[in-house]
This record gives C-alpha cells, structure tokens and sequence, in this order.
C-alpha cells in the first residue's frame, strides 16, 4: 500500500519504506518524550493528546489496593452492595481518567519577557496560559523541576498569568529551563502532565562581590573630545539658550541684564571617567573577577559616574544610564573566559 | 467568630465531616451506644476546632484516648474481629483520624477509610434504602476528594464552591453508573467464602424461636415483616397445602418445647416414598440469623450448603445472615418409610408428673378405642366441641401449662393447640412431635409470587401411624370461625376466594395495594442486586444466548462494554471546545454569521474595527448598523465596567441586523 507524505511542498505517494515507518513509530514512542518532554518549541506550546501523559498517584494506587481489598471482602461475604460500591467506585476513578487528562489538554502556554536578575537573586517568569477554548481548569499546577510550583485556576474562555520564580546559580544566556505543567484534580488518584519546553532565554549576570570600593588606582584616560559642556559637576562656560535647555541652567542674572538668555554650561565628565578593567585584576580566578566587575559596575552606576568596561575580547566605552549598566553586565554575564 | 457555619468552615472540611456522618449513622442500631457518642464526641471536637473555638489534642491525649477506647472495645465484645467488633473498631479509628488531620494526606486517608466503612454497613443491612442511600454517600465522598483536591482562590464566594463540588461529584457519578452495571453483570463471580466467615450475629427477628413455651407469652406479635417469598413454577398449590416446615421439637420439659443437638442426618433417597405430582419453586428467604431453611412439606431435594435432620427439618451449614435463594423439590403427598424403631423412645417420652388431668381424659378414651386413627379424631373433635378459642392474647399459664390450657382457659394460639395435642398423642402412646413454621402466604397480585410473613407463622403437630407413617395434624385448624377472636385471624383462616368478598375499605384497599407494589420491587431488588451470585449469571447471560460462556468470555465480553462505553464517553468529553461561549460572544458570532451571508468574512488576523472598517468601504449601507455593532461589542468586551444598558442594545441590534443581499 502507497503511504501518502508531505514532501517538498506537496502530497506525494510512495511505496511504504519499513525504516521510516520504524523511525516515526520509535519517535512516536520515544520514552525521552515521556520522560523528558519533546525539545524546545516555539511559543505558544500546545497541550494535545501527544504531549499530555498521565499516570496514578500514590494515592492512586493506594486507592486500586483499597479496591481489591473491598473486592475481596464483596467475594468472600458474596455481598453484592459490596460488589456494587466497589464496582462504583472503580468506574468512577476510571472516569477520572479522562476528566484529569482534559483539565490539560487544549492549554497553550507561553513565556513573557523575563528581566535580567544577578546570580543568587530570584528569576520571575511570567507565564501566561491561554485557555481560549476550553471549560474551567481548576488546580492546574506549574512547577519547575525541583522547586516549589504553584497552583491556579483557569476561567473558561481566558488567560492567566502566572510568575514562576527560579534562583539561577550560573551566570550567562540560559535557555528557559523545561517546567512542567500538571494536574491531580479532581479525585487526586492521577496526575496528567506535560513536560513544556519553550525556546525562550534569559540572561543571568554575575554575582556581584561583596566589596565596597570602586577601583582606587582608577585609569582617567585622556578624551580628546572631554569638556563638551555635557557634564554636570564644573562651571564651563555660557552659551546661547536654546529651546529645551534646563531652566535651572538659565544664568537668570545675565537675563536680568537684559544680556539675554544664557545658559550656563557645565563639564567635569573627564575627571570622572573610570575604566573597569578585567586585567586590573590580575592573579584572581576569572569567576571572582566578574564578580567583582560587577560589583563595580553596579557601584559606579550609583555614583553617578561615567564608566567603561574594558575586557580581554570586548571594550565598551564610557558611559551611564540603565542601558549602559545592561550592556556591562550583559558583556560580564556572556563573558568566556576561555578567550 | 463571624458568618455563618458554612462559611466558617473550609468546603472540604464539611463535605468530609458530612461523608463520615453519613456513612456512620446507618451503623447506629448496631453499634453500642457508648461508642457511638463517643464517635459524636470526636466530630464535635473536630467541628469546634475548625471553628477556632478550641485545639486538638496532642499526641499524649490522643493515645490515651484510644487505648480506652480500645479497651472499652474489647470488655464489651471480648474480641476485636467479626462484623460487630470489626466495625465498631474502625468506626473508632475513623473518628480518631479526625483529631490527627492536618494535611491534605491525612484527608485523603480518611476519605478512603470512609469508603471501606460504607463497605462495612453492607454487612449489616442489604436493603433497597441502603442501596440508594450508597449512592449519596458515593456523592458526598466524591465531592470531598475533589475540594480536598482543589485550592480554591480565598475569594471565592462558599455557596459557589459547594455546587460546584457536588455538580462535579454528580458529573463523574453519572457516566460511572452505567460502567457499574457492567461490571456488575458481567464481573466474573467466584462462588462461596474464601474463608470463614465472622460468627457473631445481631439478634434475631422472626415469628419463631428455637424452643417453644406455650403460656410464657401472653402475646403473639402481628409482625408483619416478610419471612420469605416463593416463586412456584407452575400453579400455587392449595392454601391446605400450604405449610411451610420449619424448626421440629420433640423434646419437652413441662413447660417448653425444643430440640437438643443430637440430629441425626438422614438419606433422603430411602426415606420418603412420594406420590403425586412434584412441585418446583424457588424460595428468597429474608435474613433472620438462624441456620433454619424453610421448605413445603415434604422436601426431597437440598439446597446447597445445607443438611436435613433426622426430623426432615433442612438446616443451613451456616446462620442465614443475608437474603439467600434456594430451589427446592417438593411432594405434598408422601409416605415416610417406617424408620428404625429405636428413634421412637424420644417422640413418646414425657415428664411423668405433668399434666395428670389429661392423662386420665386420655386413659378414658383408650379404654374406648385403641386405633391411633380414632384416637386422633377424637382429640380433633375434643377440640372442636369443647369451647376452645383462638386468641392471640390468651392468659398465661403457670403451673402445668398443658392441664391449664384444656380444661381451664382453653383460650390460645397455634402453640398451645400443638403442644397440648402433642402431649395428649404421646400419653395415648402415639409418637408425636411438634412442626414450626409458616402456614399459608399471600399471593401478590402485582406480581406472580407468594409473600409469606412472620404473622403467618404458624405450629402444629406431626403423629407416627403405623403403615401410614408420619402424619402432619393442625389442631388449630378444627377450631370454628366464631370461636376464633379477631377478625385479621378469622381472615387469614378463610380460602383466598372468600377472603375477597369480605370487602375492606378503599383506603385499606389502596394502602394494601401499595403494599403488594412495594413488596413487588423488594422481591425484584432481592433477586436482581441481591441474589445475584455465579449461578444467576450465568443464567441471565445463557438467556441472552451465552450458554456456556466461561470466566474467559465473560471477561472478554466486560472489557469489550467497558472500553465501548469509555471510548464513548471519551469522545464526548474530549471533544474541542466545551465550554460554551458567553453571551457577548454568543451574540457577535451570531452577527459574524449574518454577514457572512453577505459575503463577507472575518479573517482570524483581523480585529472586530478592522472587520468593520472592510465592511464599510465594500457595504456603505450598512455602516450605520456595523458601526453601532462594532462599537458596543467592544465596549462590552474591553470597558472595565460596561454598563448594564449596553448588554440588552447589544442584542437587539444584533437580533435586528438583517443585511439585505445587494441585487
């Protein structure tokens, strides 16, 4: 019999090759799929009848030996009630089954912007669940291997926010970790899950040290192009008003004078410029130097002083500013020592 | 403390404690009192502690507590196994698990305690009420595991949850009904014990005892519970042939007839001789904690697990605890084959100081004849012309029962008739003994079987002749209709055909009937749920054209419905979007349709504006419409609080969008 396939672009048929159908059939049944969940995927993960597995609690299968026993007891005392609640009661955690396994199926979940955290510092993934199509979710639990999960419930027809939180202890890009999404309701005897694996990454930056100071022999570097009147600390100069500059800086008196609008300039950014500088720290391990990098960026951006990072493979110049302190801390958190 | 109770009150906390009242409260009757307020006193403690009024016991307490229990348990039973001591003991447990409940665990614990206890009160009682009664209490534990399972947000209003629980609890309970008749039908059964079974068993309730002391009781109850019900299958024989043959005694002290255990086991096949016609019927006996089956005099063949004295009473291998069938065999006309003759000293035995009166009555009438046969007419008509009355209030008797009763009071019922009867035969030196059991039955009319009940219990005698053998005699049968006192007796005395022209009031008539209908399904329940073992199986499955279909195709077959009804029910529960959408979006896919008509359609990428801003420029007409549409569907959608109003234009708008086709 032709086995019909989607090739290049269109239907073509074709005389059935026993390895493919052996090939799709052990990946149909990969316990890695099972144990592990299917690789990353793009947002939003589905939830459908191949990625949704479900097994007995303990619970469960406390209950199946509660069962027998009753079982049991029916037979020897040939009680038919007891046959009966015994009987019941079986159907009804078979009913179960499929009502643990639809609370899952049809969720599509997907990942929010996660922000940058330090080493040590807890990571909050917005996840959000859309249930567009499907009845009430109660007691869906989301849960990242080995951490605390949460639980909530899910209105028909809406989506919900959750923040799963983590504590990376490596610094770097990461890969979203795969978290699984599960559900025991509503009799507790099974647990239906997914193992939900999205290409979705965060950036982690180092721990920073716990030293206070900011480099003392500090490299002030020359700038050819310093004292442009951009600083904030010394008295420069005036010049013309123009429109947008800061009241503050108005040299009111000049006005006074009928001088007309000046505007006080000020420098100074050239006496503050700090160079961070990896090879300022010599004979120390690479990890222990980041961290003290990024401490030091941290403290700088508190001061208020323009700085630049300076690393074997990468040079960012001076600067200030949320940005900027990313931009570090990125270059620190991606860093390589090996390079 | 503010709120009400069911607010105070976490849902899975009441729907547990509800369960576990439930489940106990049949158990009332058969468990000491003590103990039962006892298991009060713990739900109390635990209904106070879940209000915040007081704490529960610490680990100390809680030991102390149940080892008096349990020592409690054990000076009022002497053991802690068999089906009294057993339940009271888990009863016991089960309330003490409310005082160590703290996590979700602990609940689940419980819950399924709770299930096994509901086992347990099926030991006890196997009515039609407490089958129903099964099903509410399968809800109430259904709902308990699922808000034990379920962490709802603190907001939510209680009352919701509560519905919300028991609708899920009657939503699994449904579609698990019918994989229980299934597995119920077509369950493979396994015959018999699979080990011994506990002993002890409640009091008994029954119209006959196994000694019998005519004079002790002054009064005979009316009971009418049912004793058993027969099915013949052909014609019901004769009301005269009616007797059912239960407990023989032959022994008597004076004062009280029974029958010590030495019976001797008797071969059928050599000794009865039977003549006539057979009759076939199937008899559903109703629990009464003895060992006595009842039989149609005479019975040939035995049910199984039972034996027959040496009296032709059939006797059970083990006290009849639950509603049990049997078919029987038998001929109501026999001859009994002259046994060996060393049986007879004890049918002709008697105290020598008893009765003395009646001695001389009977040595009187010897020295007229000496034939058994005319001895016993002769008695029979004693009673019938000396002023002897049936009364189910007769004056006790003290000193001689027998002498007192014929020539003093001569007021009685079936027991006195009997055993003076018998008393008279044996001085005569005739072998006698005294046959209990029931006489008669009623017929339902809604139904083709017979009701017999504990009013219609009944005694009378049996005399040794030779050549003839054992012959049955009813004294109480000889004595005429006005003598008899109550109307309900001389009733019950009278053919079926003439109890009918003795007419009752309609509302009598209605209540009997009623009776007749309930008394119908209770024989239905009997056969159908409770008598449903290995043999009617296979019965019902060959009269569905499964002859001989063994465990392996009866498995077959259960595993085929079974996964039949759940690919069903799968199917249906797992189909795409069950949830219904809500009213707004209702209404805008019903405004989506009506313009699709038109040839427009709304593409998934574009938003409710965009379709509408499409629609314009194709449809000017229509703008007015679309635009009002459009506009309140998103205020509706996206307003924080979209005002009352808007819901009710929004579907009339709707209703009244009739795009016109553009000719």
């Amino acid at each position: 019999m032709p086995v019909k396939t989607f090739l290049d672009g269109c239907w073509k048929y074709r005389s059935p090759d026993f390895s493919t159908v052996f090939q799709t059939l052990s990946q149909r049944f990969n316990l890695r799929r099972f144990f592990v969940g299917e690789g990353p995927q793009t947002a939003p993960y589905h939830l459908h009848r191949r990625n949704v597995y479900i097994l007995p609690t303990k619970q469960g299968l406390i209950f199946a030996n509660l069962l027998m026993l009753m079982l049991i007891g029916a037979i020897n005392y040939n009680n038919s009630l007891a046959y009966l609640m015994t009987f019941l009661l079986a159907s009804l955690s078979v009913i179960a089954i499929l009502h643990t396994y639809r609370n899952l199926l049809q969720l599509a979940i997907s990942a929010g912007h996660i922000e940058p955290r330090f080493v040590g510092e807890t990571l909050t993934i917005p996840i959000r669940i859309d249930n567009r199509n499907g009845p009430t979710r109660l007691a869906i639990e989301l849960q990242f291997p080995g951490e605390e999960g949460c639980m909530l419930d899910i209105d028909p027809h809406q989506q919900q926010y959750v923040e799963l939180e983590t504590v990376p202890t490596r610094r770097g890009r990461h890969r979203l970790e795969r978290f699984t999404i599960a559900t025991r309701f509503p009799l507790g005897l099974f647990r239906a899950w997914a193992n939900v694996h999205l290409q979705h990454g965060y950036l982690v930056y180092p721990r920073p040290a716990t030293i206070q100071q900011l480099p003392a022999d500090s490299h002030y570097i020359l700038k050819v192009h310093g004292d442009q009147g951009v600083g904030a600390d010394d008295f420069a100069g005036l010049r013309q008003y123009h429109t947008g500059d800061s009241m503050r800086h108005i040299h009111w008196k000049a006005a006074a004078r009928q001088q007309g609008l000046l505007t006080k300039q000020f420098g100074g950014d050239r006496s503050e410029e700090l160079w961070l500088d990896w090879t300022s720290l010599p004979d120390i391990d690479a990890e222990q130097r980041l961290s003290i990098l990024s401490r030091w960026v941290l403290l700088a951006e508190r001061e208020g002083k323009s700085y630049g990072l300076r690393l074997p493979d990468q040079l960012i110049i001076p600067s200030r500013g949320d940005r900027h302190r990313h931009q570090c801390l990125k270059a620190l958190a991606e860093f390589e020592a090996g390079s | 403390m503010s709120g009400r109770w069911y607010t105070a009150l976490s849902p899975s906390s009441v729907l547990l404690l509800l369960s576990v009242i439930a489940v106990l409260l049949p158990l009332l009757p058969h468990l000491p009192v003590w103990l039962m307020t006892f298991c009060a006193c713990l739900i109390a403690w635990r209904i106070l502690h879940d209000l915040g009024r007081v704490s529960l016991p610490g680990r100390t307490v809680r030991i102390v507590l149940i080892l008096l229990a349990l020592a409690a348990l054990f000076f009022s039973f002497y053991t802690l196994f068999g089906r009294t001591a057993g339940s009271a003991l888990l009863a016991l447990l089960l309330c003490m698990k409310l005082l160590e409940m703290h996590t979700q665990r602990d609940r689940v614990v419980l819950v399924f305690l709770t299930c096994f206890m509901v086992v347990i009160g099926f030991l006890f009682s196997q009515s039609i009420f407490t089958g129903t009664y099964m099903l509410f209490e399968a809800l109430l534990l259904t709902a308990a595991l699922i808000s034990i399972n379920h962490h709802p947000a603190s907001y939510l209003p209680r009352q919701t949850l509560y519905i919300n629980y028991l609708r899920l609890a009657v939503r699994l309970l449904l579609p698990a009904l019918p994989l229980t008749l299934v597995l119920f039908v077509l369950f493979p059964r396994v015959p018999g014990p699979l080990w011994g079974m506990p002993e002890d068993v409640a009091g008994a309730t029954t119209g006959l005892s196994e000694q019998m002391s005519p004079g002790q009781i002054s009064q005979l109850s009316n009971n009418d519970a049912v004793a058993f019900r027969v099915k013949f299958d052909k014609e019901v024989p004769p009301q005269s042939d009616l007797y059912w043959r239960g407990p023989v005694f032959w022994h008597f002290n004076g004062f009280e007839w029974n029958a010590p255990k030495d019976q001797f086991r008797l071969r059928l096949e050599t000794a009865i001789e039977t003549r006539g016609a057979p009759i076939d019927y199937t008899l559903t006996l109703e629990p009464h904690q003895q060992r006595w089956l009842f039989a149609l005099d005479m019975p040939v063949s035995l049910p199984p697990r039972s034996r027959m004295s040496a009296e032709f009473q059939l006797l059970s291998l083990r006290p009849i605890d639950k509603v049990t069938r049997y078919e029987l065999r038998s001929y109501p006309r026999y001859r009994i084959e002259p046994q060996a003759a060393s049986f007879f000293p004890r049918y002709l035995e008697l105290p020598d100081s008893i009765a003395p009166q009646t001695r001389r009555l009977m040595t009187t009438w010897q020295q007229e004849t000496s034939r058994p046969a005319a001895l016993i007419q002769r008695a029979l008509e004693y009673f019938r012309n000396e002023p002897f009355y049936y009364s189910r209030q007769p004056p006790l008797l003290f000193d001689d029962p027998v002498d007192e009763f014929l020539f003093q009071t001569r007021k009685g019922y079936c027991e006195h008739y009997a055993s003076a009867f018998t008393v008279m035969m044996r001085q005569a030196g005739i072998p006698a003994r005294v046959v209990t059991g029931y006489q008669g039955g009623e017929k339902n009319p809604l139904s083709d079987y017979l009701i017999v009940r504990q009013s219609d219990a009944h005694a009378w005698a049996e005399v040794w002749i030779a050549e003839e053998g054992w012959l049955r005699v009813d004294p109480t049968s000889v004595i005429p209709p006005d003598r008899i006192e109550s109307s309900e007796d001389l009733l019950r005395r009278q053919p079926r055909a003439e109890r009918q022209l003795i007419e009752l009031t309609w509302l009598a008539q209605s209540f009997r009937q009623a009776r007749y209908a309930w008394d119908a399904v209770n024989n239905r329940w009997n056969q159908w749920i409770i008598g449903f073992n290995e043999k009617r199986q296979l019965a019902l499955l060959s009269s569905w054209g499964m002859p001989n279909i063994g465990w392996q195709g009866m498995t077959v077959l259960m595993i085929s419905f079974l996964a039949g009804l759940l690919l069903l029910f799968g199917v249906y529960l797992l189909r795409r979007s069950n949830a219904p959408l809500d009213r707004t979006s209702q209404l805008y896919q019903q405004f989506l349709r009506k313009i699709e008509k038109q040839g427009l359609i709304k593409q998934e990428y574009e938003s409710a504006l965009q379709f509408a801003h499409r629609i314009k420029t194709s449809r000017a007409d229509l703008a007015k419409d679309v635009d009002r549409i459009t506009h309140d569907y998103n205020k509706l959608r996206y307003a924080a609080y979209p005002p009352e109003y808007l819901h009710a234009r929004f579907a009339a708008s709707i209703k009244r969008f009739q795009p016109q086709g553009r000719s």
